[in-house]
């Protein structure tokens, strides 16, 4: 339920500014509608200004105010998906309980759930975000946040919208888990915090894009990379005119990070240079044919939103070129839920596999030196 | 008409590994894609890459009935890589090549940089008529980005029964400007027309003698020998 408090009317200045902000999607056009819905015809040579202070002026009721939030509302394509990995399975019927005690204890939230089969269940939060650098009308809008729990060799998978919120959530119930199965219960996410190398790095994500199974990498669009940052200097002697040494360095033109866009950058020229120069790659989109039937180009993205630390790993499904009588459609369509819930699963499992064959790699190259030092 | 295109490309593995990588990945029936090697030597390597689609095609005849095709569509991309010289040449390669650039970057683990040619294409020229030692003229000249004045530039073509050089020269008149193609007569024996491009393409006529391709990627290596960055064109007689 809404907060009785946060209820408020709009006055002619909100209603304004949130006609103003929105340049791209109340356009010219899209005023005189409105105002020509009001029974007012204007020019269309008149400015954007004058037609919006005109609306502004008109009184606006209730479903008037819903009406132009709907209109300012951009679509939520650009939201990036993340995964978390419980060290316990939970049953669907364990699930419902801990949901509904959530439910119960966040009651300014809308909890949902369902179970979607025997070993998924899915739970929908309803909630309201502030956000303070919008402007007034638009501070207090509504989210959602879409959690799936799949019920995996005995553990839980999670897939959740990378946002703070769904990652708060997911902590809450891990708690409330912990309390009733008096244990202590882990969670996983993707992150290369025992991979420091750039080139392990690096070879996390050119392994993801070359192994997802039918999807053969078609190209590169665009890449971010950073530069890696030696520990080791943070464990320098202390001497204190290094200290100052060290400041004026800083100072110095330094490039942490480069974003490229273009075709096929792994190959490119400076791609390579950056990659020799100690850069590892920290976000990354690319197209891949599916390798049979229906041929679908699909857009993917993957990426650390914590670039330096490579944690946090997000993705998510940009769009897909369908093949329409021997071409591709030209522009990007939206992928329908199923579809894009399986292509989401191909980048997690793969991202886990990768990133296990990885590190089996990396732990096994100590090893063997050691063994070879000893040898000698 | 023949197309080719050289690309600058620096292998980081030899030929012969290449080669064993692109067989892992060669195309057979049970796959949509993947490489058919041609020919493999120490120093270059000639294969192609396929793709195979395969989609129902359907056509409403006149009286409103559907009817429903099975088609298969081959792609392929023929390619030679090379230690020496630019580093990659396509033949008669389709718009799209990025499959098979994607294809050669993952054979070679990441690790292949590629890039883009800009060619003084007069000395391109000049090495290809040097090496057939059939003389030859250059009858055509593309000329792009002549600077009338500051912010003002033209694009001219110019064609002719002679060498159009000297007159090219005297056209340009010592203003900015940037040859984007040139057209080489080769008479006699040889008799053929090349087509040269600053990006590094050439287009041959396709019944010219098959050593032909040969001089022009002998110049090519010579000349990215003697430049091998890019460069400021200009005329020069």
């Amino acid at each position: 339920m809404r907060d009785l408090s946060q209820l408020y009317y709009a006055t002619n200045r909100e209603i304004r500014d949130l006609l103003l902000s929105g340049k791209q999607r109340i356009t010219e056009n899209v005023l005189l509608e409105l105002l020509r819905d009001r029974g007012m015809l204007c020019s269309p040579d008149e400015p954007r200004d004058a037609l919006v202070e005109r609306l502004s002026m008109l009184t606006h009721d209730y479903t008037d105010v819903c009406g132009l939030l709907e209109r300012r509302e951009s679509p939520r394509r650009g939201e990036k998906t993340s995964t978390i990995s419980i060290d316990i399975p939970l049953t669907p019927e364990e699930l419902k309980e801990f949901i509904e005690e959530y439910q119960k204890d966040e009651s300014n939230e809308k909890v949902t759930h369902y179970k979607k089969s025997t070993d998924e269940f899915v739970m929908n939060v309803t909630y309201f975000d502030p956000d303070y650098s919008k402007t007034r009308l638009l501070q207090w809008q509504e989210r959602n946040a879409t959690i799936e729990f799949v019920k995996k060799d005995g553990r839980t998978e999670l897939r959740l919208p990378a946002t703070d919120k769904a990652r708060a959530i997911v902590d809450n119930i891990k708690e409330r888990v912990e309390a009733k199965k008096k244990m202590p219960v882990t969670l996983e996410e993707i992150e290369l915090t025992n991979l420091t190398s750039a080139e392990d790095r690096t070879t996390f994500f050119t392994k993801l894009i070359s192994s997802l199974p039918h999807f053969p990498l078609e190209n590169v669009s665009r890449l971010r990379v950073a530069h890696s940052k030696s520990k080791d200097l943070s464990e320098d002697l202390d001497i204190e005119d290094e200290e100052v040494e060290d400041a004026a360095e800083k100072m110095l033109g330094v490039v942490e990070n480069v974003a490229l866009s273009g075709e096929n950058l792994v190959a490119s020229e400076m791609y390579q240079e950056l990659k020799e120069k100690g850069f590892y790659i920290t976000s990354i989109t690319w197209r891949a044919r599916q390798n049979k039937d229906p041929y679908t180009i699909v857009e993917f993205d993957a990426g650390f939103e914590d670039k330096e630390d490579a944690k946090r790993f997000r993705y998510s499904v940009h769009g897909v070129l369908r093949l329409k009588h021997g071409t591709y459609t030209k522009h990007l369509r939206q992928v329908d839920d199923d579809e894009k819930a399986k292509l989401l699963g191909l980048i997690e499992e793969t991202a886990r596999k990768v990133l296990e064959e990885l590190l089996a790699v990396t732990q096994v190259a100590p090893d063997a030196a050691e063994q070879a030092d000893g040898g000698v | 008409m023949k197309r080719y295109r050289w690309l600058r490309a620096k292998w980081p593995i030899s030929m012969r590994v290449l080669a064993k990588r692109l067989k892992a990945n060669g195309f057979d029936d049970g796959k949509t894609n993947g490489f058919v090697l041609d020919r493999v030597r120490d120093d270059f390597l000639e294969a192609r890459f396929i793709e195979r689609v395969e989609y129902d095609d359907t056509i409403v005849d006149p009286f409103g009935k559907e009817i429903s095709f099975h088609r298969i569509d081959y792609k392929q991309c023929e390619f030679r890589a090379t230690v020496d010289g630019p580093g990659l040449e396509l033949v008669n390669a389709p718009r799209v090549i990025q499959a098979t650039i994607s294809g050669l970057a993952e054979a070679s683990e990441f690790g292949l940089a590629i890039g883009p040619l800009n060619l003084n294409v007069l000395a391109w020229a000049k090495g290809i008529q040097r090496l057939m030692n059939d003389g030859g003229i250059v009858d055509s000249v593309q000329i792009g980005a002549i600077e009338l004045a500051p912010g003002i530039t033209a694009k001219a073509l110019i064609r002719g029964t002679t060498d159009v050089l000297a007159a090219s020269n005297r056209f340009v008149d010592g203003k900015k400007h940037e040859i984007e193609k040139v057209q080489l007569k080769i008479p006699g024996s040889r008799r053929t027309t090349i087509i040269l491009a600053s990006n590094g393409t050439a287009r041959i006529d396709s019944d010219a003698p098959s050593d032909t391709v040969v001089s022009i990627r002998a110049a090519l290596q010579e000349l990215l020998r003697k430049s091998p960055g890019p460069m400021v064109l200009s005329i020069s007689s």
